[in-house]
C-alpha cells in the first residue's frame, strides 16, 4: 500500500528490538497518510486518511 | 509482550511486575464478582484527570486561541510551547499538535494500546483503550457528527510521538478570557472526539 510521508518525526530506537533489551541504532519515524479506502477498500461514506508513526525499517521507496 | 498490557493504561518494553499482576488480578475478580463496577474504576480515574489531566491541555488550548503568536510556536513544536506553560515531561515528550479547521478535523487513537499524553491530558479514560475504539474510532458513536466534506485524519499515536487536538474556537466566545475559555475545552475534545460547545 503506497502512502504519503507527511511528516519526519525525529529518530527513535526500533520497537521490535528495543522489546528484547537490544539497543538499537536509533532510526528516522516518519508520519505516513494513508487513505482508508486503499487500507480497507471503499467503504460506506467518504475515505478518511489514517496517518501511522512508521520507522524507517518498515518502509519500502513507492 | 502479552494481551495484559492492555490493563495497565500504558506499556514499556519491560516485563510486568508481580504487583502489577496481581493487581489486575483483582481487578478482574472484583469485576467479575460484581463488588466493583467498571464505572466505578472508571470514576477513579476521573478524579485523577480532574486533579492533574486535561485542564492542562485546556490551558493550552485556550493560550493558542487568544494568542496567535503562541499558536504558531505550539503547531511548529508541541514540546516546547507546552512546557513554556510549565506542561511536560514522561509521555509528552515528544508533543505534536494538530489543528482543526473547517476542511481537517483530527483524531487521535492508539491501535496498538494506550499511548496517551499523560501532561496535558492525564491518564486514558478506559474507552480509549476499549478494542471498539482502537478498532473503528467511529465518531458518530461519541455523537459528534460532521460535514461530508471535511477530511477527518486519524492519528495513530503507537511510536514515541504523542498528539493533542487543537480545536476550533466556537463562535459566540468572543472576548472571554482564557479561563472562560479553558472551561469548555474538554479532554475528549483535545483526543478529538467532540468538539467544543457555543456557549448556551
Amino acid at each position: 500500500v503506497a502512502g504519503t510521508v507527511e511528516r519526519v518525526q525525529g529518530a527513535d530506537r526500533l520497537p521490535d528490538r528495543a522489546v528484547y533489551g537490544e539497543r538499537a541504532q536509533p532510526e528516522p519515524v516518519y508520519s505516513v497518510a494513508f487513505s482508508s479506502d486503499d487500507l480497507w477498500g471503499r467503504g460506506e461514506g467518504p475515505p478518511w486518511t489514517v496517518l501511522l508513526d512508521l520507522w524507517e525499517s518498515y518502509l519500502e521507496a513507492a | 509482550v502479552t494481551d495484559d498490557h492492555d490493563h495497565n493504561g500504558h506499556h514499556h518494553p519491560r516485563p510486568v511486575s508481580e504487583v502489577e499482576l496481581r493487581a489486575e488480578a483483582l481487578e478482574a475478580l472484583l469485576a467479575e464478582r460484581g463488588l466493583v463496577s467498571t464505572d466505578a474504576i472508571d470514576a477513579v480515574i476521573q478524579l485523577y484527570e480532574n486533579d492533574i489531566g486535561p485542564q492542562n491541555g485546556a490551558r493550552v488550548v485556550a493560550r493558542a486561541w487568544v494568542d496567535p503568536a503562541y499558536r504558531r510556536r505550539l503547531l511548529a513544536n508541541g514540546t516546547d510551547a507546552i512546557a513554556e506553560l510549565g506542561f511536560g515531561g514522561s509521555e509528552g515528550d515528544n508533543m505534536v499538535v494538530v489543528e482543526n479547521t473547517p476542511d481537517v478535523h483530527n483524531l487521535v487513537v492508539c491501535t496498538l494500546c494506550s499511548c496517551y499524553p499523560w501532561p496535558v491530558l492525564g491518564l486514558p479514560p478506559n474507552w480509549y483503550k476499549s478494542p471498539p475504539y482502537r478498532a473503528r474510532a467511529v465518531l458518530r458513536e461519541f455523537g459528534l457528527a460532521l460535514a461530508d466534506d471535511v477530511e477527518i485524519r486519524v492519528w495513530d499515536s503507537s511510536a514515541e510521538v504523542r498528539y493533542l487536538v487543537l480545536p476550533m474556537r466556537p463562535g459566540g466566545t468572543e472576548g472571554w478570557g482564557e479561563d472562560d475559555l479553558a472551561g469548555i475545552i474538554t479532554r475528549d475534545c483535545m483526543v478529538g472526539t467532540a468538539v467544543p460547545s457555543p456557549p448556551a
